[in-house]
């Protein structure tokens, strides 16, 4: 029997032995790590109260909360209420708190070795796909986290196996960002729905692995259930002094089954502009040339990494912005690149302002709010109507795209500054 | 008529509200409204897609929905639609994290596939939880769900995962 490295790491971590698994059959699986944000979701612990009084969780090394995912900070008496309520609630259980200033949880928890080739891991958010990106299985869980605290294991279903090609060298003026936006675009948020989604193919194995987690994050924008990258060099470099333990990477056997492959060729792909409100609504950047742009915000879990801060700089070097432009790290490790390498001296002198590492206005939970009419840019994996208030949208490109927006107000392409 | 305990029929009958396909969670529960309490957001829920919903909807209703019911967002959209009163979910297809949060919620979701174009916006249908029997007691047409598998079952007669934890607790020694 041949198996996918889903597969493997689901059977590998089962609470009962078992022999084979195929699609649609039911494990229960220890996790290797799990975690929880302070949700946009306010009645989020009353799942926790409603047990009675919890002891402990069944690992606190294992366990995170993240309180700096959606909110770069307290901005109201209810939601300081509740930081702290988290902080004392997780103080008590010994688990680690990642909070104000830290950044984005999923990027948090790659960057901090917390996940690694072969591991299983939970998150209370749906893009929990990540983790696929350093070679992990990783899938959202919600109000079952309570079981997974109390006891280290989960249900799951053993999903289908989809797989995404991906040949060719982009042009200059194209990133990582504009290919999973083209791939979501042509093939639609239905594609993938519960599926394992594996990303191969020469491309996605010549990105460094910051550049990666758009592909495996936004796994979930296609339906998917988790997201998978083969660890390989880079992803073995990258993981260096990140991760402390010992892994064993798992891959995905020759003959393993795909219920679906997809190919695409990126030689020939133009930058792309995913326009309001839905992130399918994706074609070409030259058909939205010209229109006004309120505020940009460069960062957000799909483009606010270091190299996507280099070519925002590239091209924001010695301009003047005319947009409202945010600069907001996925993390705080990223801030602390962008001022290493004097790239925060060039966004101020630009005209941008600089906030603390968390998702961005994706988003306007924190900061940032638009009025009814306003439109912005970002370079986030979302733009439902409801993101925002009410008669204000979005339209999601590259970091590079917005950045040159910016410096014109209206949408422009980056290469006009490349 | 809502009956959980056991060995009883478990019927769901209402009014069924139908959205389209790939319907995302912030349509239903916007992120605007999760922070300003309870009570907002029950006067505001899914009002994106159905103007009326939130003023006509009834214990015991049923939202129906396409192909990838609950896309995106986390969000625990079936515990507020159940807050909200609705007593089941009938799709063609849910999203992952929709379907579980529905089962761990407590609340009946059923993937019936196309089957599903035989209810429209306004009938009157009949859910069987147990048996997966789904009832248009508008047209009289019929369609069989398969039956949730026990364990799910066991989660929902509970009331939601956490109800089905407590009932259990002596089998958690993190739980006092």
């Amino acid at each position: 029997m041949k198996y996918t490295a889903v597969e493997k790491i689901l059977m590998n971590h089962s609470a009962e032995p078992v022999k084979s698994v195929e699609p649609g059959d039911f494990v229960t699986a220890y996790v290797d790590y799990a975690g929880m944000h302070e949700g946009v979701d306010a009645r989020k612990f009353e799942q926790f109260t409603a047990l009675g009084e919890m002891t402990g969780v069944f690992d606190p090394e294992k366990v995170g909360m993240y309180l700096s995912h959606h909110f770069c900070t307290a901005h109201s008496d209810e939601l300081a209420e509740n930081q702290k309520h988290t902080r004392e609630w997780a103080k008590k259980l010994g688990i680690k708190v990642y909070d104000f200033g830290t950044g984005i949880a999923h990027i948090q928890i790659m960057e901090r070795g917390l996940v690694y080739p072969g591991a299983l891991a939970v998150f209370g958010d749906s893009h929990t796909t990540a983790y696929g990106a350093v070679g992990a299985m990783s899938a959202q869980a919600g109000i079952e986290m309570s079981e997974v605290f109390l006891t280290g294991k989960l249900w799951f279903k053993v999903p289908v196996n989809h797989k995404y090609v991906i040949e060719g060298k982009t042009k200059e003026g194209v990133y990582p960002r504009d290919v999973i936006q083209h791939i979501v675009g042509k093939v639609g948020m239905d594609a993938s729905v519960y599926a394992a989604i594996e990303w191969d193919g020469p491309y996605i194995h010549s990105l460094p692995v910051p550049l990666r987690f758009p592909f495996t994050l936004m796994s979930v924008e296609l339906g998917a259930k988790c997201s998978f990258i083969e660890p390989d060099d880079i992803t073995l470099e990258y993981l260096k002094g990140r991760v402390t333990r010992q892994f064993e990477v798992v891959k995905s056997d020759v003959g393993a089954v795909y219920e679906k492959t997809y190919r695409f060729d990126v030689t020939d792909l133009e930058p792309q502009i995913c326009m309001p409100s839905s992130p399918e609504n994706t074609g070409p950047l030259s058909g939205a040339l010209g229109v006004p742009i309120d505020q940009v915000c460069i960062g957000t879990c799909t483009g606010g990494s270091i190299y996507d801060y280099r070519e925002a700089a590239r091209i924001l070097k010695g301009k003047t912005v005319t947009s409202r432009t945010l600069i907001i790290p996925a993390t705080r490790e990223v801030l602390q690149h962008c001022a290493g390498e004097g790239l925060l001296d060039i966004f101020v002198q630009s005209g941008c302002d600089l906030f603390p590492a968390y998702c961005g206005t994706c988003q306007t939970l924190s900061i940032g709010h638009l009025a009814p009419g306003e439109i912005q840019m970002h370079p986030g994996p979302r733009n439902w109507v409801g993101r925002t208030a009410e008669g204000s949208y979005a339209y999601l490109a590259s970091p590079a795209t917005c950045a040159a927006t910016a410096i014109n107000g209206r949408i422009t392409d980056p290469r006009d500054y490349l | 008529m809502d009956s959980k305990e056991k060995d009883k029929e478990w019927i769901v009958e209402g009014t069924v509200w139908k959205v389209g396909n790939d319907v995302n969670t912030e349509s239903i529960t916007p992120s605007k409204w999760l922070h300003e309490g309870h009570d907002l957001l029950m006067e505001h829920i899914g009002e994106i897609l159905m103007p009326d919903f939130p003023k006509k909807v009834k214990k015991g209703d049923i939202w129906v929905g396409g192909t990838n019911l609950g896309c995106s967002s986390s969000r625990n959209a079936p515990l507020f639609l159940k807050d909200k009163g609705i007593g089941a979910i009938i799709c063609n297809s849910a999203s992952r994290i929709f379907y579980r949060n529905a089962v761990n919620s407590g609340l009946p979701i059923f993937g019936i596939g196309k089957d599903v174009e035989k209810v429209r916006m306004g009938d009157k249908v009949r859910v069987n939880v147990r048996t997966g029997e789904i009832k248009n007691l508008t047209t009289g047409e019929e369609v069989k769900a398969k039956a949730l598998p026990d364990f799910i079952m066991n989660i929902l007669e509970a009331g939601g995962i956490n109800q089905y934890i407590v009932s259990r607790k002596s089998e958690y020694k993190l739980l006092k």
